[in-house]
């Protein structure tokens, strides 16, 4: 059989398909991941890719929240012990940390690497 | 040269392999609450078409709220503090707290009381994990530890309980999680979810695999460095993964630290060189029992009896920085790679 024009044309369109998709896949991959802070009465998502601090309210005082190179933290709480604070970074799909006194909870999406686990135990 | 057969295999498998990546390619659907005085986290990961994750997300706590108003001893009219306030004359417990006091007894009696549930006094005389923690004085862990039987916890036919010692307090805060956390995972699984994982202040069960099909990886805490930091990786589905350590909760007093599972011998906390002790099995409330008891048994004890319990797997780390692990793990459980530890053998 001989190959037509047409098949050479179908040829190079599944090619390009393939690696129109492949490319996607990779761009959303690549993308950051965002910090999500739900508090008392209100939502906020930032992206993981900017630094900032953010102040937020509670019922005992304000929560302060970092982002910074890619991570979040609690860098202070006005509760009583500021286990919050000791929770460490979070960066990775599904790690959360929260301040439980101030009832404000953060959870960050995306950014995964081959390091990062679907879940802590402790 | 290439006939149109292979041409057309070849556009198929092109659009086939997109189209296919398609239908796991789900955004994971999150909720989070506060309940049994911790995080909840809830990520539903796969299900079948059709199904509100939304409704089912919020049903799913709706059902932790409910069980922690009748298990919760902090909570003055839950079924458990009713039990306690009606000692020796007996109350009868919503069938659920039975179901669980029921399997909390039977802990207790295959660790040979290692897990009381009877200990609530002498949980209460501590505080710890509350802003009233202190050392007791020894005539007052003296008094609590003379309630702490959970022989003399009766359940009668009709399913009254009745406490049949002055001042004992029963406390099912150690299974309580785990029991919401099974119910939660039966209650998603007949509602069409087939990968979720359920995550409960750090005990976590898994629902099936990831939508991939790869099994989930799943960080143990090492217990000496802030959370998140992990000492080792296990990967596995379909399991609840439960971790009692000596890092959760705690005070320190005089330079001492006191930690929150109680030895009920002489009152204190456990001192066995034992600092963390993790529980792999298919139910959670099972897991979250055994954790405590193995803990409790130090790893000599605690290793063996691991060896002998069907479908289950344990992780314990001594005082040393040495990780004991089942033979069973020796496939799926490695230390990370800049890991303080070391495996044994």
């Amino acid at each position: 059989m001989k190959i037509l024009r047409y098949d050479v044309l179908a040829i190079l369109l599944s090619l390009l398909v393939f690696l129109f998709f492949t490319w996607s896949a990779y761009k959303q991959n690549g993308e950051t991941g965002y910090l999500l802070i739900e508090s008392m009465d209100a939502e906020f998502l930032y992206p993981l890719s900017e630094d900032r601090e953010i102040h937020v309210k509670g019922p005992v005082g304000e929560s302060i929240v970092e982002i910074h190179n890619g991570e979040a933290k609690f860098t202070h709480s006005d509760c009583s012990d500021e286990l919050c604070v000791q929770m460490g970074s979070i960066s990775g799909p599904g790690e959360w940390a929260a301040c439980l006194p101030n009832e404000v909870f953060l959870s960050t999406t995306g950014n995964h690497t081959e390091g990062d686990v679907d879940a802590g135990v402790y | 040269m290439i006939n149109r057969v292979q041409l057309s295999l070849l556009i198929s498998g092109v659009l086939g392999s997109f189209f296919s990546c398609e239908g796991h390619n789900k955004e994971p659907q999150t909720g989070t609450e506060t309940l049994l005085g911790t995080a909840c986290v809830i990520i539903l990961n796969d299900w079948e078409r059709g199904t509100d994750t939304a409704e089912l997300l919020e049903e799913s706590f709706d059902l932790i709220s409910d069980f922690e108003q009748i298990l919760s001893v902090n909570i003055p009219d839950s079924d458990v503090s009713r039990i306690n306030r009606a000692g020796e004359e007996g109350f009868r417990p919503d069938d659920l707290v039975l179901n669980v006091l029921e399997s909390a007894l039977k802990i207790a009696d295959f660790s040979a009381g290692l897990f009381d549930p009877s200990i609530g006094a002498l949980v209460n005389l501590w505080g710890i994990g509350t802003d009233h923690s202190a050392v007791p004085e020894d005539n007052e862990l003296n008094q609590a530890l003379r309630t702490v039987d959970y022989r003399k916890i009766k359940i009668d036919q009709d399913g009254v309980v009745s406490l049949m010692q002055d001042g004992m307090r029963i406390d099912l805060g150690g299974i309580a999680k785990g029991y919401a956390a099974d119910r939660v995972r039966e209650y998603l699984l007949t509602k069409g979810v087939t990968s979720a994982i359920i995550n409960l202040g750090g005990n976590v069960l898994l629902c099936g695999s990831k939508p991939s099909g790869d099994p989930w990886r799943i960080g143990i805490q090492d217990p000496r460095e802030p959370r998140g930091e992990y000492l080792g990786i296990l990967k596995t589905d379909d399991r609840a993964i439960v971790t009692s350590g000596i890092y959760e909760r705690y005070f320190v007093e005089d330079g001492i630290h006191y930690h929150h599972i109680l030895d009920k011998k002489n009152g204190y906390p456990v001192q066995n060189g034992v600092i963390s002790t993790t529980i792999i099995h298919k139910e959670s409330m099972i897991a979250d029992g055994l954790s405590t008891a193995l803990f409790a048994m130090g790893v000599e004890r605690g290793m063996a009896m691991a060896e002998t319990l069907a479908d289950t797997s344990v992780i314990m780390v001594d005082e040393n920085n040495v990780v004991y692990i089942t033979e069973n793990l020796r496939n799926t459980f490695s230390l990370t790679s800049d890991s303080a530890y070391s495996l044994y053998p």
